[in-house]
């Protein structure tokens, strides 16, 4: 699985979304992604990269764009892989 | 003197701060709320959410007399409709009945707590004395307004002119921290939930020098859990309040005096001030004070019946106490779980999927830790699965990984039909 599977897999199987769900997605926008949700969703990515987020990420992490970004720029996360 | 009353020695003081960063006096939330309510009369169903203008109309409703229903934004429109059209509007009711809740927080049942101004006075007033809330006091919302625990937070501060930052902000936003910050927060409640939330946000290794009592309701608290927070807060010079509640009992019943945290791991603690607890023979807690409702109502002719309580309330938890008079849960006698703060009927679930999927043979069975298993004999309900779950999620607001369905050949039943949930305790089905 590439990374970006991983990363896609952990918002459709915690929001029980489709993939083309998830462009666009924002944290409060749909009754799945509250906050026990958010909680599941970084517990899943952290387990998925071998990770663990700093609180601030966390916190920014609200929309599935910006998660690409922190888990690149913050993490190492490679998403061409 | 009721706490929702004008009263004159705070009138200057604010009383809460909004999102927007906008602060408020108690005479400016007393003046808006009497002229945003001069036409209501008689029941009135109000829609809130944690923010200034909600708590203005719920004080003056108070004040005028209107017998209040809260429920949150979120709850769905037909469960909205369904309250508005059984309850709202002018007719008899008893003149002690003030406040109406929901045991089941969003489901919308229509099922709701009775509470007279003295419960809700009576309870405040416990909460003010073994909490020591002063007017200095600023605590940040959490929870819902509508949900018994988070508006009990809002009394009694109010009672104490105290400030609340009015926030409909979660956990997981920037913001809500800013405003921590910001306004130098001193205290913040929580669910179960809550605490695990704080814990991935490393609460206790924050920087947070005002913030002094953290309390905690609405469940069994993880024991690891407690046992950290208990040292943190000893550790740091802040307070750790473990509690307990219903909203049959206004808001609380019991608590842990931080000093004795460490040591009652587990422990619901001692009644509140005011109020007393014994077990009953067959082990039931039984709770008296008089912060105990009125009653239930499920249709409007209810809210003119009396107090039938008197003081009294079966809490439906088993319980023992140990030899210092601290009480701990050790078992429901109702069937119900608790899931994320929030109460949760087995029966009604299971009536509703039965209902759903039109087949007698879906049954529930749950725990607090565990969350709620469905087992079918039906091999067509066990492969909708997917339906089912998505049903938990739309209907009662409980998520996937709460919830867990099995195929059993056969449903246990006893010679005259009724299911025996004790059997099934004990039984794994064919899982997914």
């Amino acid at each position: 699985m590439t990374n970006l599977e991983k990363y896609k897999r952990a918002f459709m199987l915690n929001f029980r979304l489709k993939e083309e769900d998830l462009p666009g997605l924002e944290y409060m926008g749909i009754i799945q992604w509250d906050s026990v949700g958010h909680m599941d969703l970084i517990a899943d990515i952290e387990a998925a990269y071998g990770i663990q987020m700093d609180t601030k990420d966390v916190l920014d992490l609200s929309t599935y764009e910006k998660g690409i970004k922190i888990l690149t720029e913050k993490y190492g996360v490679d998403f061409d892989n | 003197m009721y706490f929702f009353e004008r009263n004159e020695a705070y009138e200057d003081r604010i009383i809460c701060i909004d999102d927007e960063g906008r602060s408020y006096t108690y005479r400016q939330i007393w003046d808006w709320g009497d002229e945003l309510t001069a036409d209501c009369r008689g029941v009135v169903v109000l829609e809130c959410s944690n923010d200034a203008e909600s708590l203005a109309r719920y004080l003056a409703l108070l004040r005028r007399g209107c017998p209040v229903i809260l429920i949150g934004k979120s709850l769905d429109e037909d469960a909205k409709a369904s309250l508005r059209d059984t309850y709202e509007g002018e007719y008899a009711v008893n003149s002690e009945l003030g406040l109406l809740l929901s045991t089941s927080g969003s489901t919308g049942d229509r099922k709701l707590v009775r509470l007279s101004y003295d419960n809700i006075q009576a309870n405040c007033d416990s909460i003010v004395e073994y909490l020591g809330i002063t007017a200095d006091e600023r605590p940040i919302t959490t929870l819902p307004m509508e949900y018994t625990y988070g508006l009990s937070v809002i009394h009694s501060h109010v009672a104490a002119g105290a400030t609340i930052i009015l926030t409909n902000r979660t956990l997981f936003q920037r913001e809500f921290w800013d405003m921590v910050e910001h306004y130098k927060v001193t205290s913040m409640a929580g669910v179960p939930y809550t605490y695990d939330m704080l814990e991935r946000l490393r609460l206790r290794e924050m920087d947070l020098p005002h913030l002094k009592t953290l309390t905690q309701a609405g469940g069994h608290l993880n024991e690891e859990v407690q046992k950290k927070y208990a040292k943190w807060a000893a550790e740091t010079g802040r307070q750790f309040f473990v509690m307990y509640g219903q909203t049959e009992a206004t808001a609380r019943m019991s608590y842990i005096p931080p000093e004795k945290c460490a040591e009652k791991i587990g422990s619901i603690g001692i009644p509140v001030p005011g109020g007393s607890m014994a077990i009953a023979e067959d082990g039931e807690l039984i709770y008296f004070g008089a912060n105990v409702s009125l009653g239930y109502a499920t249709n409007r002719e209810d809210l003119s019946l009396g107090d039938e309580n008197g003081g009294c309330l079966k809490t439906g938890d088993m319980a023992r106490m140990d030899e210092e008079g601290y009480f701990y849960i050790i078992g429901r006698k109702k069937r119900f779980v608790k899931i994320q703060g929030r109460r949760i009927s087995l029966d009604k679930i299971q009536e509703d999927l039965q209902e759903a999927f039109a087949c007698e043979d879906i049954v529930c069975t749950g725990n607090d830790d565990d969350g709620i298993t469905v087992y079918t004999s039906s091999r067509e309900v066990a492969d909708r699965e997917s339906e089912t779950l998505n049903l938990f999620m739309e209907k009662w607001q409980v998520r996937a990984r709460f919830v867990r369905v099995y195929y059993l050949e056969e449903i246990p039943r006893n010679t005259s039909g009724k299911v025996l949930y004790s059997k099934l305790q004990t039984i794994k089905g064919e899982g997914r």
